[in-house]
């Protein structure tokens, strides 16, 4: 598999602050890549240090193999489709479009025909002559996209840029973005703290936090496997449930002993029990589940397709469960007592820190 | 009968308020009448009594109020076109002023706007120290500087170089006096436009390709260009109607048309030429601003400030 780019034990510091630290990935040509993670996480850093606006504190960065760490951002193969976005006021669609041609020298018939095309791909054909004021939130994204991909970079990194857009425009530009990737096929970087964004596009994520990278996997593998309580959290907000475990079982305060799959951890740890919320069931009388729990509803959100129920155990932490709504005569309502439960095979045991 | 009168009195209020409804121009120019008072009182009324004056003519010390165009035929024709030609150089004079104090101004607010990150806002205030002191005084204090007795030679003849008789009573005085003068004013409308441009817009151009250089060509250039008309006009008008400079430390080699003007006003009694003189130097200016502003917007300008 060629690799497109790939940082090497890459820090970054800001005076006696360590943004980044000691990070080593690799993305490979072609993939959807993010970096995710909560702000100040260290990922527009990251992001920052590609695309050579920040020179790393030590480490290297490699783009097509060449090491780019001290290359100035104008001589490297990739571009940012920026927060803001970042069109020039000035010049009109074509003119913005066309700014990264012109600097290459393309010739003028070559630039008309890429920018015709490039607006083809962003579904915005004949909006040439456009002042980016006239615009919609929706219409400038594209544009920036354009401008960014028209010039063929290796690399096209994205920082956080759906986050003006308002829900539904956002989930409409997520399907876009990932179309578009298809069809041009170029390599994306997309930094982002929404999660539900960087699972539906991403072919791979890595998660950040506090300047480390703490997992790198496909979206389907960091959401049903996390190897920490962080990433379990971060990707589809689990229930975390802490104890001590052994054999097979463990044991929490005030609650009992929770059944579980220890195949992944060691004897006499203290350990997490990690649930997804919409992995529990939730019912009057449950029978053939390795866990049963009573609980007290506490809160009911109905939102049509699935109802959340944030409920409380008897050791008063607050589960959340989510159930779809196949068939329902009628909702629980807050303070019934409900049984939720699950298969030990539908939880995952993570091993933590006392 | 008596019963009518009252429902007619209504209709006329009800007519004029029916004016006011329908038009829109009216009545945003009602809301302006302050603004509207204001402007034909102190311009357009004293613009307008120099108007009339600059078609009447002088007899002696008698001013005789009857229509001439003599006063404009006079300006182009006395002393073979001597006003023309000064107003000419008045212009060039003016034009280098401002190229010369634009182009001091702007690397000045570029580095502040920039550059400086701490010390910017104090950094401006101590632009605004030049202007704390009459101008008068600076002009003055220049002289003693400049004088063939003054300063600058005592310092030359000190270190063994001959007198210098030139510094003072030339254009080029006239032309550094107002360069020095007005480039610390302009840095605040150029630091102004460049405050206001997005400095992502940088990182979004090095992004594309563009070195430092194509950069600040196609992307800081062109969006700090409202700023740097607005200062073209800040120095521009005011340069070719400055008179003190010209008078102080001008002399006969570095007089511009104003000098005469405020001659024929103040000395020798000539109202109606002064007048005249004055409204094509008007002319001249409104024209030149034209052609300024069909550059940019005054949109953009008024947004940059």
């Amino acid at each position: 598999m060629e690799i497109d780019v790939e940082l090497i034990n890459v820090t970054k510091k800001f005076g006696d602050f360590t943004a980044v630290d000691d990070i080593s990935f690799a993305v490979k040509k072609n993939e959807f890549f993010s970096l995710l993670g909560p702000s100040g996480c260290g990922k527009t850093t990251t992001l920052r240090m590609i695309m050579g606006f920040e020179v790393p504190t030590k480490g290297e960065i490699r783009i097509g193999g060449e090491n780019v760490s001290y290359v100035p951002p104008f001589k490297r193969p990739c571009n940012l489709i920026f927060q803001n976005l970042a069109l020039f006021p000035h010049l009109n669609v074509y003119e913005n479009i066309a700014f990264g041609l012109k600097i290459m020298k393309v010739p003028k018939a070559e630039i008309d025909k890429r920018v015709k095309e490039i607006l083809q791909t962003v579904e915005l054909p004949g909006f040439e002559k456009r002042r980016i004021k006239e615009l919609s939130g929706g219409q400038k994204q594209r544009i920036a996209i354009a401008r960014a991909l028209v010039t063929q970079p290796t690399v096209l990194l994205l920082d956080e840029p759906l986050g003006p857009l308002d829900l539904k425009l956002r989930e409409e530009m997520v399907i876009e973005l990932k179309r578009i990737q298809r069809e041009v096929g170029t390599t994306f970087i997309y930094v982002t703290h929404d999660q539900g964004e960087a699972i539906t596009m991403s072919n791979r994520i890595a998660v950040m936090h506090n300047g480390k990278i703490l997992q790198i996997g496909e979206p389907f593998e960091m959401y049903e496997h996390p190897d920490s309580e962080f990433v379990a959290d971060f990707i589809g907000r689990s229930n975390l449930i802490q104890g001590k475990y052994n054999e097979g079982v463990v044991e929490v305060n005030d609650l009992g002993s929770v059944v579980v799959d220890g195949s992944r951890i060691n004897n006499d740890c203290y350990a997490s029990v990690c649930i997804k919320p919409e992995k529990i069931v939730i019912g009057e009388k449950l029978s053939g589940l390795d866990n049963v729990l009573d609980t007290v509803v506490k809160e009911v959100y109905y939102q049509g397709s699935i109802t959340t129920y944030k409920v409380l155990l008897e050791n008063n932490r607050v589960i959340t469960v989510i159930t779809p709504n196949i068939r329902v005569e009628k909702l629980f309502n807050r303070g019934d007592k409900v049984k939720i439960g699950w298969n030990k095979e539908n939880a995952i045991v993570i091993e933590r820190e006392a | 009968m008596k019963r009518e009168n009252p429902k007619k009195k209504v209709k006329i209020t009800e007519k004029i308020l029916n004016i006011f409804r329908r038009s829109k121009t009216l009545r945003v120019h009602t809301y302006l009448l302050p603004s509207w008072i204001w402007y034909i009182l102190f311009f357009l009324a004293p613009i307008g009594l120099l108007f009339v004056y600059s078609f009447w003519r002088m007899e002696d010390v008698f001013l005789i109020r009857e229509f001439t165009t003599q006063n404009y035929v006079n300006i182009f024709t006395y002393r073979e076109g001597m006003y023309v030609r000064l107003l000419g150089k008045t212009i060039l004079m003016a034009g280098a002023i401002t190229i010369g104090a634009v182009g001091l101004g702007y690397p000045v607010a570029y580095y502040i706007s920039m550059r400086m990150e701490k010390h910017k806002y104090s950094a401006l205030f101590l632009l605004m120290g030049p202007y704390l002191v009459n101008y008068l005084l600076i002009l003055y204090a220049w002289r003693i500087i400049l004088e063939p007795s003054g300063i600058l030679n005592y310092v030359l003849v000190t270190i063994g170089l001959p007198r210098q008789e030139w510094f003072l009573w030339n254009w080029w005085t006239v032309i550094f006096m107002d360069v020095a003068a007005w480039s610390p004013w302009l840095v605040f409308p150029m630091f102004a436009s460049l405050e206001k441009m997005e400095k992502t817009l940088l990182e979004a151009a090095a992004d594309l390709g563009a070195n430092p250089r194509q950069a600040f060509m196609r992307v800081t250039l062109p969006l700090s260009m409202p700023g740097i008309l607005v200062a073209t006009l800040f120095v521009l008008i005011p340069s070719i109607g400055e008179y003190a400079t010209a008078d102080l430390v001008g002399g006969s080699g570095g007089i511009t048309y104003p000098v005469p003007i405020e001659n024929y006003f103040h000395k020798a009694l000539q109202w109606p030429l002064g007048s005249a003189m004055s409204f094509l130097m008007l002319i001249v200016i409104l024209i030149m601003v034209s052609i300024l502003l069909r550059k940019v917007s005054l949109e953009q300008i008024m947004e940059s400030l």
